[in-house]
């Protein structure tokens, strides 16, 4: 490794320094090997995708304003829901944190130039485009109508809608999924900078660090599933098939194999984002630091365990039912430990209610909500009741949208003014947060309620007694669409009319802050001092570059 | 350390000599870095291609232990003596290759553009030995289960599979025969590629593309003696047996692939003239014992079961024409063995192309002691390739043996 130091820019508010404007013109973009432009790719691609599967959220929601039909037949509804989740899974959640904000934070936050692999990076990304490429040419020819776990044997014998376009797509977005992780593995294992040791790590990127190994270890066996199901379809290879000696439930095996760790992929990002906030806007060290790194790592472990608790219903054997069942209730030992640990870093803080602490707060609040009725869900007399209904709509939306996308917008809220050199509305952006955690729970509460009561999902009607759940679920998404779109406009406007960034708006002690806003394109002008992530006393206030900086009379603890 | 200097700003810095090396990577501060970084990422993309793999061994599993007799039966219609080579050239191959690391290492770049060819050589040899294999299980009918039905009819009707007889709208071997028959035409274009890259090369004296003309050419040579062997192998099997199904009069002329690739392209075996000619004595050779023998082994070749009864499973394995024997559903054992195998000729592809890659930059003297990572990487997995096959070959070729 080096030791030495190079001596660092005399000027750093050189224009042409930061990544944003070291070369110009289109093709500077698309094929750059930086990885802070490839996550700005990433960002504005995933966001697209976020707002058309918003977009058919809404539309499925205004189809129930009534039980009766409305504005689709159930073929269209069947197709709306399955692009909703196909387009939010695929392409928005798995790849929104790692891939976006992972992209650009992760070499910063580390102290190293570039991702291992830069190559790689852009690959992954146009991987993506791809894959999307793909699902948009199934959404625009026959749809898809299968849900977006294409369970057999409709996907493979049935289903009259392009089924196999989407299976590639998503085969293609599950090795942009692989690239990243395995570019995050290799970056954090072999790029650290002198000083950088395990436990000097953010817990940021020891939850992406985790998230890295679940995609590396289970997005291949997706791939292989999705390569047999289009083998299945295309040329009726048998596998699937129990008229030609195959198994459906193998199909539901192998897909939860991958799916289950999956959704811990959407998770455990967010849960690194939160780590980060709540310390930096609780002024205080995390409570707690190797209990949060390990507990992510042991959630990347358990949630490879317990994939068939997805399947209570499906035939397996009681026994193995039994034991997913506890191996289900296990996972909720690591969570616990992370919300109790945020807990207490908040406990007797300074507690800054600034844009990304308010996401923060609603990340505890939605994925709290969303853990515990997992709990419901993986104990096996309620989920004889409970499963398929709106219940479980409302779980994993609380867990993934109140979770992952909360906390990815507290995340872009907090890295915007490091990404784009801009300081954002703080008032506007506080409102934004308030109505998306309101109109959040009216969207998805009163779906527990009818869930619990029997209204089964991916139903395209119902009975008159769900009606009032039904409207005020709708009149919460068109709410919380509302909310979202502030968010985007609040972001988007500082673009224009926002007050430049100083390097350090928010007082943390993360490298990211010490270079630039933005950062130039080798990310750092001066070497970073490598020191305790969380020691928040080093840095201090500085009213004349408005800007935290590093108290000169404190020296770099070492743990 | 993360600094902010560019390339070409030249400090007085022990790592700058190594910076201004051709082939490292800006962001790295030194080669160790560099070597480290692709070596680990290339041993988690391999694990990775473990975990590809392992949903076909599962697959696998759960049906050996769900329809063992299947696997007893079908089995027997692989031929072990060719999957045994097949072992055998690969093992040679990660030989070569490991050996071709080594000499990348110690910057012998004769040795080690040598040892590249002959690991490409092998490779295409099994794929030769591939292609003939799948070439003459597809003329016996012996299929993956739905290529008999049109595929909308799978799961829609009950299907019934008649020893012998497929439907006759079988689209899939309408597809596979209309293929193979284009192909058949056609052989020569796939070393016309090759030649072209070689003359493009002379012509414009660029070393890159006649070495990938060359490593072109040593391929199709490859695959072209891995068919001529498999035709050997297979008749020595039969010599004075009965004509086996594969021997109708176009047989030996039709050994070609399922993995058409513009490179190592597929063709005929008859690559020469006097391979012509042995072709057509073969092919009349088998003509003649087909007539003979046509008659004591009515359509041995299928295998697909009946869908009235299980048979119980058979435990020895009884070579037998009889189609009482078959047990229900003995294609799905056919699905497994062209989905794992296929996938692992695919990667064997993937692995010529980048062994090629390796043979253009040796060429082009790229590789040194103090560089040799792409060598080390591409051996990873090529290793990975061989030692997949080696689980694979036993799990489908040595059941009941």
């Amino acid at each position: 490794m080096a030791t030495d130091v190079m001596p660092a820019h005399s000027e750093t508010s050189r224009p042409e320094d930061n990544y944003l404007t070291a070369s110009k013109g289109i093709m500077s973009w698309l094929v750059t090997l930086d990885h802070k432009r490839i996550g700005v790719m990433y960002l504005i691609g995933t966001m697209t995708a976020m707002f058309l599967g918003g977009f058919l959220a809404l539309l499925l929601r205004a189809e129930h304003i009534s039980g009766t039909p409305t504005f689709f037949t159930h073929d269209q509804y069947n197709q709306l829901f399955t692009l909703h989740g196909a387009i939010m899974v695929f392409l928005f959640i798995i790849p929104s944190i790692p891939a976006a904000l992972g992209n650009f934070i992760l070499p910063v936050m580390l102290g190293a130039k570039d991702v291992a692999f830069p190559r790689m990076n852009l690959c992954s990304f146009y991987l993506w485009v791809i894959g999307a490429i793909f699902f948009i040419c199934a959404l625009l020819t026959t749809g898809l109508d299968t849900g977006w776990t294409f369970y057999t044997p409709y996907s493979t014998n049935t289903s009259q809608t392009n089924v196999v376009l989407a299976t590639f797509g998503a085969f293609i977005l599950g090795f942009s999924s692989i690239f990243t992780g395995l570019n995050f593995i290799v970056t954090i294992h072999t790029m650290r900078p002198p000083g950088m040791t395990w436990f000097r790590m953010p817990l940021f990127l020891w939850s992406l660090y985790a998230t890295a190994i679940i995609q590396v270890l289970a997005t291949p066996v997706l791939g292989i599933t999705l390569l047999l199901l289009a083998a299945e379809r295309m040329f009726g290879l048998g596998i699937f098939d129990p008229k030609l000696g195959g198994d459906p439930v193998l199909y539901q095996h192998f897909f939860w194999f991958y799916s289950h760790p999956a959704v811990y992929i959407m998770i455990l990002p967010a849960m690194g984002i939160i780590s980060e906030l709540i310390s930096t806007f609780s002024r205080k060290p995390i409570f707690g630091y190797r209990f949060i790194a390990f507990s992510s790592m042991a959630i990347a472990l358990l949630g490879f365990l317990v994939w068939g608790h997805h399947m209570f219903t499906s035939g397996q054997s009681e026994m193995v039912t039994i034991i997913f069942s506890v191996l289900t209730f296990s996972v909720s030992i690591p969570s616990a430990i992370k919300v109790f640990n945020w807990l207490a870093t908040m406990y007797k803080g300074s507690i800054v209610l600034a844009t990304p602490m308010c996401y923060a707060l609603s990340f505890l609040f939605l994925f709290t909500i969303g853990g515990l009725t997992g709990l419901f869900l993986g104990a096996l007399a309620t989920d004889i009741h409970l499963h398929d209904t709106y219940f479980v709509v409302a779980h994993f939306h609380y867990v993934m949208m109140g979770g992952t996308l909360v906390a990815f917008i507290g995340g872009l809220f907090y890295w915007w003014p490091k990404m784009t050199g801009r300081m954002y509305n703080e008032f506007w952006g506080q409102i934004s947060s308030l109505i998306v955690f309101v109109a959040f729970n009216l969207t998805f509460f009163p779906q527990f309620v009818m869930g619990s009561r029997g209204m089964p999902r991916r139903y395209y009607n119902y009975l008159p007694e769900f009606q009032v759940y039904h409207v005020l679920s709708t009149i919460g998404a068109f709410l919380l669409g509302f909310g979202l779109l502030l968010a985007a406009i609040v972001l988007i406007v500082s673009l224009f009319k926002g007050k430049k960034a100083p390097a350090n708006p928010w007082g943390a002690a993360t490298l990211e802050w010490q270079c630039g806003s933005p950062p130039p394109l080798a990310n750092f002008e001066k070497t970073p001092t490598v020191g305790n992530p969380y020691d928040m006393n080093s840095v201090v206030w500085d009213p004349d570059t408005e800007s935290f900086i590093r108290r000169g009379d404190v020296p770099p603890v070492t743990d | 350390m993360a600094t902010a200097v560019e390339p070409h700003e030249s400090h007085e810095d022990s790592h700058d000599d190594w910076h201004h090396q051709p082939f490292s990577a800006h962001h790295f501060d030194n080669a160790e870095q560099q070597f480290d970084s692709g070596k680990l990422g290339m041993w988690l993309f391999l694990v990775t291609e473990i975990l590809f793999f392992s949903g076909l061994f599962c697959a696998y599993a759960v049906y050996r232990s769900t329809h063992p007799e299947v696997f007893i039966y079908a089995s027997q219609f692989l031929d072990k003596y060719l999957g045994g080579m097949n072992t055998i050239v690969l093992i040679f191959s990660s030989l070569t290759m490991a050996w071709a690391v080594r000499c990348a290492q110690l910057g012998q770049r004769t040795g080690l553009v040598t040892l590249l060819g002959v690991t490409l050589f092998c490779a295409a040899l099994f794929l030769g030995v591939k292609t003939f294999e799948y070439t003459e299980k597809a003329h016996k009918r012996l299929l993956w289960s739905g290529a008999f039905v049109k595929a909308t009819d799978i799961g829609k009707q009950s299907q019934v599979f008649e020893v012998g007889k497929p439907l006759p709208k079988a689209e899939f071997e309408d597809r596979v025969m209309a293929s193979l028959d284009t192909i058949k035409k056609f052989w020569w274009f796939a070393c016309v590629i090759p030649l072209v890259l070689i003359g493009i090369g002379y012509g414009s004296g660029s070393r890159p593309w006649r070495t990938t003309g060359f490593a072109g050419l040593i391929s199709i040579f490859g695959i072209l003696a891995g068919i001529w062997i498999s035709i050997e192998i297979h008749h020595a099997q039969h010599a004075g047996d009965h004509a086996d199904g594969h021997g109708d009069s176009h047989a030996v002329a039709e050994h070609e692939g399922e993995h058409a690739e513009d490179d190592h392209g597929e063709h005929d075996h008859a690559q020469t003239a006097e391979e012509k000619e042995a072709a057509e004595i073969d092919a009349e050779a088998l003509a003649i014992q087909e007539k003979i023998g046509i008659e004591a082994s009515e359509a041995p070749d299928m295998i697909l079961g009946e869908m009235n009864n299980a048979i119980p499973a058979i435990s020895t394995p009884v070579v037998t024409n009889s189609q009482a024997d078959a047990p229900r559903n003995a294609n799905i054992f056919f699905s497994i063995y062209y989905f794992m195998t296929g996938l692992h000729a695919f990667h064997i592809i993937c692995g010529m192309i980048a062994i090629t890659w390796l043979m253009v930059r040796s060429v082009e003297n790229h590789f040194r002691p103090d560089y040799f990572g792409p060598v080390d990487f591409v051996g990873l997995y090529w290793h990975i390739v061989d030692l997949i096959w080696i689980y694979l070959f036993p799990l489908l070729y040595l059941i009941g043996h």
